[in-house]
């Protein structure tokens, strides 16, 4: 609405509509209205008639008058200049807000007389490509660099209007000179994805496949997610007594190497259908504390369905968990996952799954759940195109499933009356922001936080409480990327729980240095 | 003083009328306007004038656009259509009518004399095929409701010592014909026609010595420093992108769930796990 005022405003700011008199009656304005009429109508028409005769005349006139056929472009009044950068700047807030349609809407009735100002043609060439019309983008792109050849912006936008177009020769031959030119590692990459479908489709390949490799070594201040007090006050049914923890769960830092590798092929079926598979497997090993070295080997494999703005994948899902060398637990499950480019700076993304986790000890399968999550995040993307912003929520249960389990050795065999977990159903909900920026050519630098509540149905029969959990956990890193597919990054992470319960607290940072080699 | 009043009115409206018709019929020799051009271009009349095509300067029928090596030229059209006439390229803008809407008396004809355009049609031709026509040596190019570029390589040219010599049709977006005196051919999204003189019309790969629309950046590599940053990361095509880093949307693993059991039997303090 205040961008319709102001195009108004700015389209009638030279005509203005006479304003009525105030204090003066209807009747007699409209008698004297009509007097006035009847003398200016035909005046009117003589006028018109004059011009018009004019015009002919000019036209019928020899070619040397042509200065009078020319649309002499609006001449400019000083306080004019105010209101065209105002506009362009509304246009510029309007793409960075997911409303190019909007911002072409306001740039096009000055596309004549603004045309070859290379401001302006970038702007409504990108507002024309972000509101889907890539022809008239190109149009635009094409006046930028018969200008200036030199933008690399614009050529790297001319690229991506091709390859909207479909027309995959002009795209990569535009991509590859954008490549060329001095254009940061993050343009690179972005290119070089660009560059890959290209490559996929000329080939008609319908199987495409990514990988990749990476190690990782660091200091973590509590690798076994522990609280730090050594000693909690439990119910034992007649009164509280003082509980010496295991060493084990007590905070305990170390230094660790962590390596993983993983891949995924997509295989493209009919339409926009395909098939996914994908694997991962990643592995953690302490320098002292070998009790926690933790080996997860996952596999995922589904369907994918891709339309142009939006992707869909449903799916299954199997991951297993080692720790200190001995089988943990099993997870397996089934996940969807929904993202939709709503503009070229804001994407959704839903997503939903529903898991088992099983234990195999014993004496951890009580802590057998079931859980449903879903959530849904958003991804707006800065005009620059350089920085991003992201957030999400998320809710789901875990319920506790496990039977009564017995375990030998014990007083009460039955280590959880009644089956399930000590602290019976766990309801959680979170919320998740984070941001990424280019700092500079090479270095990308990235950072969210997260926070979730855990609240429990059960009393827990040593503590006589239900069970809260708030997890909170920060990360802080950069991406360097040393070229397009080596890629060094250096992280720190902070976790902590604020439980009720004192066994279920920690706190925990993480200083880590990663190298990364992707394969495409 | 009535009857004074009523003769000018009828007076006025008539001559207006008389005049608007002379002048209706002027304002259909104008095909339309330059929007944008860039280098040395020229402008040569049904009387063989010629003179400096400048922003905004009408472009009339039967005038003839002829662009130097590296120039280029925006004709917005009456229609509002696009004619971007490509570096070194001669095209005549041989007939356009339009009235403001398809009466069936619309017609844009263009005779494309060397080098390349690109046009994005306007009204005339969207319902009337054969309305909307462009001539070249040896074939005729029809369109309806389209983005396409034409490029004729003449013989002797610079071009004819590296492409073959004829017609070249590409098509962006719509769909084309393609004629010459053995036969039609359409041409459809990303498809190049080809036609030489008296040979019957045949796809081909897009040759992109022609159909490259752009000059290539001045300042390659490291050289030089580009100009303009770039939406490195923008979701500009509409397709769904990946995030750099992970969006944690997952919801984390429980890595905290330990059981805490009875006494053991010991006389050890409960264990916990």
């Amino acid at each position: 609405m205040v961008i319709m005022t102001m195009t108004t405003d700015l389209l009638t700011a030279h005509n203005r509509p006479i304003l009525g008199f105030p204090g003066v009656t209807a009747a007699p304005v409209i008698i004297i209205v009509m007097k006035f009429l009847s003398f200016l109508i035909p005046s009117i028409w003589l006028l018109f008639g004059m011009l018009a005769a004019a015009s002919g005349a000019a036209y019928a006139q020899e070619a040397g008058q042509k200065d009078r056929q020319r649309a002499e472009p609006v001449v400019k009044s000083p306080d004019e200049s105010d209101p065209y950068e105002k506009l362009l700047r509304d246009a510029e807030a309007m793409i960075k807000s997911g409303k190019p349609d909007q911002a072409y809407t306001l740039l096009k009735p000055l596309e004549f007389e603004r045309s070859g100002e290379t401001r302006f043609d970038y702007l409504i060439g990108t507002a024309a490509l972000d509101s889907g019309k890539p022809d008239m983008a190109t149009l635009a792109f094409e006046r930028v660099l018969a200008v200036n050849p030199d933008s690399a912006a614009a050529r790297l936008d001319m690229a991506r209007a091709y390859y909207q177009l479909g027309d995959m020769q002009r795209a990569r031959t535009e991509f590859s000179a954008a490549m060329k030119q001095n254009t940061s590692e993050a343009a690179k990459v972005s290119i070089q994805k660009y560059l890959d479908a290209i490559d996929a489709l000329k080939a008609g390949r319908r199987l495409t496949a990514s990988g990749y490799m990476e190690g990782s070594f660091g200091r973590d201040s509590n690798v076994n997610s522990s609280t730090s007090q050594p000693q909690v006050q439990i119910f034992d049914g007649g009164g509280w007594i003082s509980a010496t923890l295991d060493t084990a769960n007590v905070k305990a830092r170390d230094n660790y190497y962590a390596a993983a590798a993983g891949g995924e092929i997509e295989y493209r079926l009919v339409g926009n259908w395909g098939l996914y598979a994908g694997a991962d497997l990643r592995k953690r090993g302490n320098t002292a504390l070998k009790q926690f070295d933790t080996l997860a080997m996952d596999v995922r494999a589904g369907i994918v369905h891709e339309a142009k703005a939006s992707r869909l994948r449903l799916g299954v899902l199997r991951s297993q968990y080692e720790l200190g060398g001995l089988h943990n637990s099993d997870f397996t499950g089934i996940k969807g996952d929904w993202r939709y480019a709503f503009s070229p700076s804001n994407q959704l993304n839903v997503f939903a799954q529903s898991v088992k986790y099983r234990f195999v000890d014993p004496v951890m399968q009580p802590n057998d759940i079931d859980q449903q999550a879903m959530g849904l995040g958003w991804r707006y993307v800065l005009a620059d195109g350089q920085s991003s912003l992201s957030g999400s929520v998320h809710s789901g249960t875990e319920k506790d499933v496990a039977p009564e389990i017995t375990v030998s050795g014990y007083v009460n065999p039955v280590i959880n009356p009644g089956g399930g977990r000590n602290d019976g159903t766990k309801r959680f909900k979170g919320v998740r922001a984070g941001g990424q920026t280019d700092i500079n050519e090479k270095m990308t630098l990235f950072a969210t936080a997260g926070m979730q509540t855990g609240d429990y149905s059960k009393i827990n029969y040593l503590f006589l409480v239900k069970r809260k959990d708030m997890v909170r956990d920060a990360k802080l890193g950069a991406n360097w990327h040393l070229n397009r597919l080596w890629t060094l990054r250096p992280q720190l992470s902070y976790s902590r729980n604020d439980s009720n319960i004192a066994i279920y607290g920690y706190e925990r940072t993480d200083v880590s240095l990663t190298v990364r080699r992707d394969f495409r | 003083m009535k009857a004074t009043n009523n003769s000018t009115v009828f007076l006025g409206v008539f001559l207006a009328a008389c005049l608007m018709m002379l002048s209706q019929a002027a304002y259909a020799g104008i095909a339309g306007h330059a929007q944008f051009v860039s280098g040395q271009v020229q402008i040569t009349n049904a009387a063989g004038q010629t003179r400096a095509l400048k922003k905004g300067d009408a472009v009339n029928e039967s005038d003839t656009v002829t662009t130097a090596k590296g120039a280029t030229a925006q004709i917005k059209m009456r229609d509002g259509g696009i004619v971007a006439v490509r570096p070194d390229s001669q095209l005549k803008f041989d007939s356009f009518v339009f009235e403001g809407k398809e009466d069936g008396n619309e017609r844009s004809f263009f005779s494309l004399l060397r080098g390349g355009f690109r046009a994005i049609t306007g009204l005339v031709g969207q319902k009337n095929k054969a309305n909307y026509r462009i001539t070249t040596a040896g074939s005729t190019i029809g369109v309806r409701g389209t983005d396409h570029e034409t490029f004729v390589v003449m013989p002797g040219s610079e071009l004819a010592a590296t492409v073959p010599v004829g017609t070249y049709n590409k098509v962006n977006v719509g769909e084309t014909t393609m004629t010459t005196s053995k036969g039609t051919i359409n041409i459809l999204p990303n498809q190049m026609g080809f036609a030489s003189a008296d040979q019957m019309p045949q796809l081909q790969p897009v040759n992109l010595t022609l159909f490259t629309a752009v000059p290539a950046p001045v300042l390659q590599g490291k050289a030089g420093q580009a100009q303009g940053a770039g939406r490195t990361s923008a979701v500009v095509d509409g397709a769904v992108q990946e995030q750099n880093i992970a969006t944690d949307n997952a919801v984390p693993k429980n890595s905290t769930m330990r059981p805490i059991t009875q006494d053991n039997g010991t006389g050890a303090p409960p264990r916990v796990f």
